[in-house]
């Protein structure tokens, strides 16, 4: 067991925005809501809890920034559509919990100005979908050129593999391909930390983006890493991205 | 004679018994192959080969039993 602090969150993405830089407070919430049953003949109250657990991004303080890249064109963004989330709480390094969701949903944002102070921005994020802890495959990081990290693999130990598939997800929050075609970076895995293999491939990007891919009764091999590659190499490309995964359970 | 197999996706792993050596040894300075999906090779870490095929990122190539033909592939994009 141990304990953290706020210098140890690594990272928060909305999509390919990110918000870390412009965020002093979350709250990470999930509730369950309740259910008067009490049936007539008792005065006794039978109370039952609902079977879903609805999860929430709520409480959020931080500052308004007008950047292309920050918290208003990310609010703005998400008027209409759902997004990836990906939290890192515990640092930004592969191995640590990332909390993710591909249905992030706006439900409330806010500005606010008051005299001698900074302009504020806060949002209310829901979630629809699935909600995981995930696992760090690739933290947050500024890479120049291809790339991959399985000389420094991630071993998901004895039991961290599984045979029902795994949520991969993936946020590229800066990307500049100085002539290059595209970027693609891929989710690798293998059995013995020898021979590496593809295991999900995210779309192609030109621009900044993210992603979530799922894959179900597939095998997912202990060891993993990530792998990305500058299609038609030219000039120094460089992007900044995190990948995270979360390896389903077996079938009950 | 080494089997020959064909990679059923993209596939990177340490480029001769050699570089397993130092792989297994956690030696950060590995030289890497890289075979691309579709290619033929006959130089995969043996101790790779049954998890590749039993999980079809490999398949073994049977002599006598060619594969694809680009002289087909080729009529075929003719229409």
């Amino acid at each position: 067991m141990a304990k953290y602090g706020s210098a140890e969150v690594g990272f928060l993405l909305v999509g390919p925005y990110n918000l870390t830089n412009v965020s002093s407070k979350i709250e990470d919430s999930a509730t369950r809501t309740t259910e008067d049953m009490t049936p007539f003949g008792t005065s006794i109250a039978v109370v039952a809890a609902s079977p879903v657990v609805h999860f929430e991004l709520t409480g959020h303080e931080g500052w308004y920034d007008d950047a292309a890249d920050s918290i208003n064109a990310a609010m703005v963004g998400m008027a209409s559509t759902a997004t990836i989330l990906m939290m890192a709480v515990k640092g930004n390094t592969a191995g640590k919990l990332a909390v993710c969701s591909s249905g992030a949903i706006r439900t409330g944002y806010k500005r606010s100005f008051a005299v001698g102070e900074y302009h504020k921005a806060s949002m209310e994020l829901a979630i629809t979908g699935i909600r995981d802890e995930a696992t760090i495959v690739y933290p947050l990081t500024l890479t120049s050129g291809d790339g991959s990290t399985e000389a420094a693999d991630l071993d998901l130990g004895a039991a961290g593999g599984g045979t029902t598939g795994c949520n991969v997800y993936f946020s590229c929050t800066q990307l500049a391909l100085t002539g290059s075609t595209n970027l693609i970076v891929t989710f690798e895995d293998s059995s013995d930390a020898i021979t590496y293999a593809p295991q999900t491939a995210m779309t192609a990007l030109t621009v900044v983006g993210a992603e979530y891919k799922a894959s179900v009764d597939q095998t997912v091999n202990r060891y993993v890493a990530a792998k990305w590659v500058f299609t038609g190499l030219a000039g120094t490309p460089t992007a900044t991205f995190a990948l995270a995964v979360k390896v389903n359970a077996p079938h009950a | 004679m080494a089997k020959s197999y064909r990679a059923l996706c993209s596939l990177r792993y340490p480029d001769g018994p050699a570089e397993v050596a130092k792989r297994k040894a956690r030696d950060p300075d590995v030289k890497w192959k890289e075979v691309p999906e579709g290619a033929i090779t006959t130089d995969i870490p043996s101790e790779s080969i049954s998890w590749l095929l039993e999980q079809g990122r490999i398949e073994e190539i049977k002599a006598g039993v060619p594969g694809p033909s680009p002289t087909k592939v080729k009529e075929a994009d003719d229409g």
